[in-house]
């Protein structure tokens, strides 16, 4: 019997994605459901040949939406494997700076892709003539999160100020004041926007949850010393919220396995726990999973409305647009305490730094999830070797088998409802925040 | 009358997306109604590449589905402007043009079949090449990304249905570090080793450290030599000048006194330097 296949693009994400479905049996049986990512640019050989101190600016241009944590990853690498310590000072900026690109970023998707799915119409613009506030809200705390890292970073989009050795910029007084503002009205515009969307969202929430079906996965994240690590610690495996286990950044190559697929630029990653292999999550509700307490007041009260809707429907990947506002809430929160311990930190940008031979891994939680940068260089500085492990990479396994076993529940006795299947798959995915450049990648871990 | 607007991204990375959609002139014509934002598959639910008024191309042309997708825009569009230095000059993936890509294919993937299309949803081009070399544009707006004052200046010429003229002037004139009236020869100094001791207020030239904000055009209001970098040239080529020979002009005068040996020790990647944002296409206008 014939088969029949139908393929859409995804909207309302970053990058290219294609949602394709095989059916057979004159429509009564869904053969395949894929997710094909094309859009390869191929970061990884094109970094070879630069000196290191390019590098933090160069990687960066893998994802313009995320490129704060690409500009993270890189320096902090690049540093190891020059064998150097950042200055205190420098740490904390970069951390700053780190928060604001998880903030930005997840403000991005809430108002211009989130809402536009929850709402039912095509863009942001269209929202306006319902509901201006949430609209004003959602653009204010994006544009206060984007100032922070223009002040801090050089440019909201790809920075320049991580360099080896530290930081090139030491902001003035004038700027401390003007990114403490900015995380001011960041938080009060975040809780105005929480409390107009959270009844809609609710109710979105319920109505989605009965057309879709979804997978009980792993969750990997970063755990360090913060309430919510984004920039150090070690890298855990959590199932069920319980931990299973953890290793070093630099391990990652033994623990992350890899598959290569024929239809599609992106690969598809397993977490290696013990003997078995395991699909996993990362991103916002991973690490909102490993998180006991945010400690901060906004972030707390976000926190608790997710683990009621959390206790409704586990592990549904609509969630993730939940723990994005507790996160936003806290990059804020956390940057005003992160500002005191600045100014009580003496003034030290950066350290001299000699050009070396060397190998440096590093690990960030990204605004997607877990983003693992590793280089070699020669005796000049000069990368020799890269390999960038993209959050999104490991996303699309669970993505996949998401829309996947939706599509089973969409044929009735007249066939496959290929509408509302397409309009149900597109809200699982952009539900993850997929980020495809990032994501069509040469990673090279174990290869299955 | 209200101006149809689209964007149609390639192999890019959202980054003017992003700029574009930023607080300032652009959104603010968005939202209250003079622009109307038709297509744009980061930020508009739309699959068709619809009739617009102008269409924004972000991005390089990497596969076989870039070229079909543009080519389709041309048609569509009364004026199609190439946006950001990947969509102009070739950018940042345009780098990839050194490698032979079936060979990069093959040791990603390890497979023959997606190098070649396999089920993939397209196939590879043999180089990322800039819009220009595909389809006629109409004007460029370089930049990675586009910057905020360009965007604005986008902003008012569509509106008023005319093409936005690039400066005339290099990056100079807005660096608040101070030159000397004529360039000195200097010694090359390695960038990564004068990290810790560069004079803030002194040219970066002057004090051996390659910067190609004199190579570059202006209208970034000097963005990153504000915050302690060097200009990397992400806005391309002046108007009418080719980006690799006014490099060589500025390596060879400025380190004039340097042998070979020092200049390769000092910039071992020069070539990448060079031909960081413009592989494909070093000068304005030059078809392919």
């Amino acid at each position: 019997m014939s088969a029949e296949e139908f393929s859409t693009p995804v909207t309302l994400i970053e990058g290219h994605l294609e949602l394709e479905v095989v059916l057979e049996e004159a429509g009564k049986r869904v053969r395949e459901v894929l997710l094909k990512a094309w859009g390869f640019r191929g970061f990884e050989k094109l970094l070879v040949g630069l000196g290191a101190e390019s590098i933090p600016r160069v990687a960066q241009r893998i994802c313009g939406v995320c490129p704060v944590a690409h500009h993270v990853a890189a320096a902090k690498a690049i540093n190891k494997a020059l064998g150097i310590e950042i200055p205190d000072y420098a740490e904390l900026i970069t951390k700053i700076i780190n928060l604001h690109g998880v903030a930005q970023s997840h403000l991005l998707h809430t108002g211009f892709m989130a809402l536009p799915d929850m709402y039912r119409v095509k863009s942001i613009s269209q929202i306006l003539e319902k509901r201006k506030e949430v609209v004003d809200n959602s653009i204010r705390a994006l544009t206060n999160s984007q100032r922070i890292v223009s002040i801090l970073g050089g440019r909201q989009v790809h920075p320049v100020t991580l360099v080896p050795g530290g930081v090139s910029y030491t902001p003035s007084r004038e700027d401390i004041e003007a990114v403490e503002k900015a995380c001011r009205e960041g938080i009060d515009s975040l809780k105005k926007l929480v409390d107009e969307v959270l009844e809609d969202y609710t109710k979105y929430l319920e109505e989605v949850n009965k057309s879709m079906k979804y997978t009980s996965t792993y969750y990997v994240a970063l755990r360090g010393s913060e309430p919510l690590e984004f920039y150090d610690g070690d890298i855990i495996v959590l199932h069920r919220r319980q931990l299973v286990s953890s290793f070093k950044p630099h391990m990652y190559q033994d623990y992350i396995e890899e598959e290569t697929v024929d239809y599609s630029y992106s690969k598809l990653t397993k977490v290696i726990v013990g003997r078995e292999k395991h699909m996993f999550r990362v991103g916002p509700l991973a690490r909102i999973y490993g998180l006991k307490d945010p400690g901060y007041d906004l972030s707390r009260e976000i926190y608790e409305a997710f683990n009621k809707l959390n206790k409704e429907y586990p592990e549904n990947p609509l969630l993730y647009t939940m723990a994005r506002l507790v996160e936003i809430a806290y990059c804020f929160e956390r940057t005003l305490d992160i500002l005191e311990e600045l100014k009580k930190t003496s003034i030290k940008p950066r350290v001299h730094v000699e050009p070396r031979r060397g190998e440096g891994v590093a690990a960030v939680e990204a605004p997607r999830g877990l983003l693992v940068h590793h280089y070699k260089l020669n005796n000049s500085g000069v990368v020799e070797y890269a390999n960038i492990i993209t959050p999104t990479v490991h996303n699309l396994r669970p993505m996949e088998e998401d829309v996947r076993k939706t599509a089973y529940s969409y044929i009735d006795s007249n066939g496959f409802k290929k509408h509302e299947y397409e309009t149900i798959a597109k809200t699982i995915v952009r539900a993850y925040d997929p980020c495809i450049s990032c994501s069509t990648h040469f990673v090279k871990i174990k290869t299955i | 009358m209200v101006k149809k607007v689209g964007v149609l991204s390639l192999a890019y990375c959202g980054g003017c997306e992003v700029a574009l959609l930023s607080v300032g002139d652009m959104l603010e014509k968005i939202i209250n109604g003079d622009i109307s934002l038709e297509y744009c598959t980061i930020a508009v639910d739309n699959v068709e590449i619809p009739k617009v008024d102008v269409m924004l191309v972000t991005g390089a042309v990497r596969s076989q589905r870039d070229e079909e997708l543009v080519k389709i825009a041309r048609e569509k569009a009364k004026v199609l402007v190439p946006f950001g230095s990947c969509a102009c000059y070739g950018g940042i993936p345009g780098l990839l043009n050194l490698e032979n890509i079936e060979n990069v294919l093959e040791e990603v993937f390890k497979k023959k079949t997606l190098a070649s299309g396999g089920r993939a949803p397209t196939r590879l081009l043999h180089e990322a090449k800039p819009v220009g070399a595909v389809v006629d544009v109409d004007y460029i707006v370089p930049g990675c990304p586009p910057p905020q004052g360009l965007i604005s200046t986008l902003a008012t010429a569509i509106l008023q249905n005319k093409p936005v003229r690039l400066p005339d002037t290099n990056v100079c004139p807005d660096c608040p570090r101070k030159r000397s009236e004529k360039i000195i020869s200097v010694k090359p100094r390695q960038r990564i080793r004068s990290l810790s001791d560069l004079d803030p207020d002194k040219c970066l030239l002057e004090q051996g450290v390659l910067c190609l904000g004199s190579i570059t055009v202006g209208g970034c209001n000097a963005l990153c030599l504000k915050k302690g970098a060097w200009c990397s040239g992400c806005m391309g080529p002046l108007p009418g000048k080719s980006f690799d020979e006014e490099f060589i002009d500025l390596v060879s005068s400025v380190f004039s006194n340097a042998s070979v040996e020092e200049l390769r020790r000092a910039i071992p990647d020069l070539l990448k330097i060079a031909y960081m944002f413009v592989s494909p296409r070093s000068k304005e206008g030059e078809r392919k």
